[in-house]
C-alpha cells in the first residue's frame, strides 16, 4: 500500500486522501487483484470525478483483456472477446487466425493438402512445410502401393497379367456377362514346341521369345481385352463384348503375326508358331472354369491337328 | 439500360462496359478510397431519402446481384466445396477485395462461418459499434446460393466497425 505524504502547501489533507484512494486502486490493478469500482462520484470537482471514470473504464478494459488472454491461452477460441482496448483487437485477430487454423487442420486431416497457413510467422513456415511433407509422403505411399499392386498382378518377365489376376478378371467378366446377358470370348494359346526352343537355344532365348510373343499379342488386342500368362508358355485372353466371329479374326490375325515373326537374339534367329483355341460364353456355362475348359479342348484339337492353327469350340 | 423503371434486377455484366477499350491509358485499377467514397456517399444519400432499414435492404440486394454476376463471370467453375472456397479465396485476393478464411464448414447442416480480413468495404473505418457490411452479406449469400443451387443467406456477426479486426459472417440455408 502506498501512502502519499503531503508534498506541497497547495494540497490539503483531503487531496492526499483522494490520491491515496486512486493510488491504492491502481496498485491493486497492477498486482492483478480485482479492485472493484473506484467511487469518486461524490467528489465536488468535475476533474476528480472524471479521473474516477477513466480509472473505472481502464479497470473494466483491463479485465476484459485479461479474460481474452486467458481464454486464448487455454485454447478456448469461442470466447467472446469484447474489444475495449487496442490490445484486444490484436487478440481478436489472433483468435480469428487460430479459428481458421483449426478449420485448416481439419481440412488437412480430410486430405485437402492445398491448405497453407499465413500470418503466423515462423509457425506458418513450419506448418506449411509439414503439410508439404505429408503430401509428399502420401504421394510416395500411393506410388509404392501402385507398384506393389503391379507386382502382385503381373508376370515379371512379360509384364502381362499373372494367373491370379487373370482368373479374377475372368470370373468377374463371367458374372457380369451372365447378369446383364452380355457375351464374351475366351482364347487359350500355347507356343508350339517351346520346350525345344529352350533346349536348343537356351532359357534366355526362351525368355525373349515369350516377350516377343506377348508384345505382338498386345498389339492386336483392344484396351478392354485382358491377356494373362497362365503357365510357362500358356496364355489366355478374355475379349469382353466379343462374338465368336470377332474372336476368330483376332486369333487368326495373331496366329499369322507369330508365324511371320522372327526373333533375333545374339545373332540367332528364332522362328516359332502358336496354337489357339477359342470359345464364347454359353447360356448353360456354370462358371468361368467351364468356359476356359472348352477353350482348352479347342486348343488341344489345334495341337493335335498339326499345330499353328486356330480351332473354335 | 440504366434508366428504365424496374421491379426486379436487370443488371447485366455488359453494364460494366469494355474497360480496356474505354480506359486505354488509365487501365482497370482505381483506389479503395474511391470505391468507399462511392459506397458511403450512396449509403448516406439513401438513408437521407429513406431510412437505415431501406438502405440496408438496398445494399443487400445490390450485393446479391453482384455476387451472382461475380460467380458467373469471375469465379473458376468448381463442383466440390473445397474447390469453390479455394477459387473464392484466390479471386477475392486477386481483386484485392479481402482475405477470406473459413472457420466452420458444416456441409450436413449447411452452416458456414467465415471471416474476411482487410475487407474492401470496412477495414480501417472508425469503430462505431455498428456492422456495415450489408453489401457483403448479399454478396456472400449469392455466392453460396449459386454454388449450392439453393437459397443461402449471410449475416455479419462481427465487423471491423464493431472493433473486431475481421468481418465474420455466418452463412446458412435460408428458410424459404
Ligand atoms: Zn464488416
Amino acid at each position: 500500500m502506498c501512502n502519499l505524504k503531503k508534498t506541497g502547501n497547495y494540497m490539503d489533507h483531503k487531496d492526499v486522501e483522494r490520491l491515496d484512494k486512486i493510488s491504492a486502486h491502481l496498485h491493486a490493478l497492477l498486482h492483478n487483484e480485482q479492485p472493484g469500482l473506484l467511487n469518486l462520484a461524490g467528489e465536488p470537482e468535475d476533474e476528480i470525478r472524471q479521473v474516477g471514470e477513466f480509472v473505472n473504464t481502464l479497470t473494466d478494459a483491463l479485465s476484459s483483456l485479461t479474460n481474452a488472454a486467458h481464454h486464448l491461452s487455454i485454447g478456448d477460441m469461442d470466447a467472446r472477446i469484447i474489444a475495449k482496448l487496442p490490445a484486444c483487437h490484436h487478440l481478436k485477430n489472433l483468435q480469428a487466425t487460430l479459428r481458421h487454423l483449426t478449420w485448416q487442420t481439419g481440412q488437412i486431416a480430410k486430405g485437402d493438402f492445398s491448405q497453407r497457413v499465413e500470418f503466423l510467422g515462423e509457425f506458418s513456415h513450419s506448418f506449411n512445410w509439414m503439410v508439404e511433407q505429408l503430401e509428399a509422403y502420401r504421394q510416395r505411399i500411393l506410388g509404392q502401393n501402385r507398384e506393389l499392386e503391379r507386382l502382385a498382378t503381373t508376370d515379371p518377365l512379360t509384364g502381362v497379367y499373372n494367373r491370379r489376376y487373370f482368373m479374377d478378371f475372368a470370373t468377374k467378366e463371367f458374372l457380369r456377362s451372365q447378369r446383364y446377358s452380355r457375351i464374351f470370348s475366351a482364347i487359350q494359346m500355347d507356343i508350339d514346341h517351346f520346350k525345344k526352343i529352350n533346349d536348343t537355344h537356351g532359357h534366355s532365348v526362351g525368355d525373349e521369345v515369350l516377350k516377343a510373343f506377348t508384345a505382338n499379342c498386345l498389339e492386336v488386342l483392344r484396351e478392354s481385352d485382358v491377356l494373362g500368362r497362365i503357365g510357362g508358355e500358356e496364355f489366355s485372353i478374355i475379349l469382353p463384348e466379343t462374338e465368336r466371329a470377332g474372336a476368330l479374326i483376332v486369333a487368326e490375325r495373331f496366329r499369322q503375326a507369330i508365324a511371320d515373326l522372327k526373333v533375333h537374339v545374339d545373332e540367332q534367329v528364332v522362328h516359332f508358331t502358336v496354337s489357339i483355341g477359342i470359345t464364347i460364353l454359353r447360356q448353360d456355362d456354370t462358371g468361368i472354369e467351364a468356359v476356359l475348359r472348352r477353350a482348352d479342348e479347342a486348343l488341344y484339337l489345334a495341337k493335335n491337328g498339326g499345330r499353328n492353327k486356330v480351332v473354335s469350340a | 439500360m440504366f434508366r428504365e423503371e424496374r421491379k426486379s434486377s436487370r443488371f447485366d455484366w455488359s453494364h460494366l462496359g469494355d474497360i480496356e477499350w474505354g480506359r486505354p491509358n488509365l487501365g482497370p485499377q482505381t483506389t479503395v478510397a474511391v470505391y468507399r467514397l462511392m459506397q458511403f456517399t450512396l449509403r448516406d444519400a439513401i438513408i437521407s431519402h429513406t431510412d437505415v432499414a431501406t438502405a440496408n435492404r438496398i445494399f443487400f440486394d445490390a450485393g446479391q446481384s453482384a455476387g451472382k454476376a461475380f460467380h458467373e463471370h469471375l469465379l473458376r467453375n468448381t463442383h466440390d466445396f473445397e474447390g469453390f472456397i479455394a477459387a473464392l479465396q484466390e479471386t477475392l485476393r486477386t481483386f484485392s477485395i479481402g482475405i477470406l478464411r473459413l472457420e466452420t464448414s458444416d456441409l450436413l447442416k449447411s452452416r458456414f462461418v467465415l471471416t474476411v480480413a482487410e475487407d474492401l468495404d470496412c477495414s480501417g473505418l472508425p469503430i462505431t459499434d455498428e456492422s456495415v457490411c450489408t453489401f457483403d452479406e448479399g454478396f456472400l449469400s449469392a455466392l453460396f446460393s449459386a454454388h449450392f443451387g439453393k437459397q443461402f443467406t449471410a449475416r455479419e456477426t462481427d465487423c471491423w466497425c464493431t472493433g473486431d479486426r475481421v468481418c465474420r459472417f455466418e452463412v446458412l440455408l435460408a428458410d424459404v
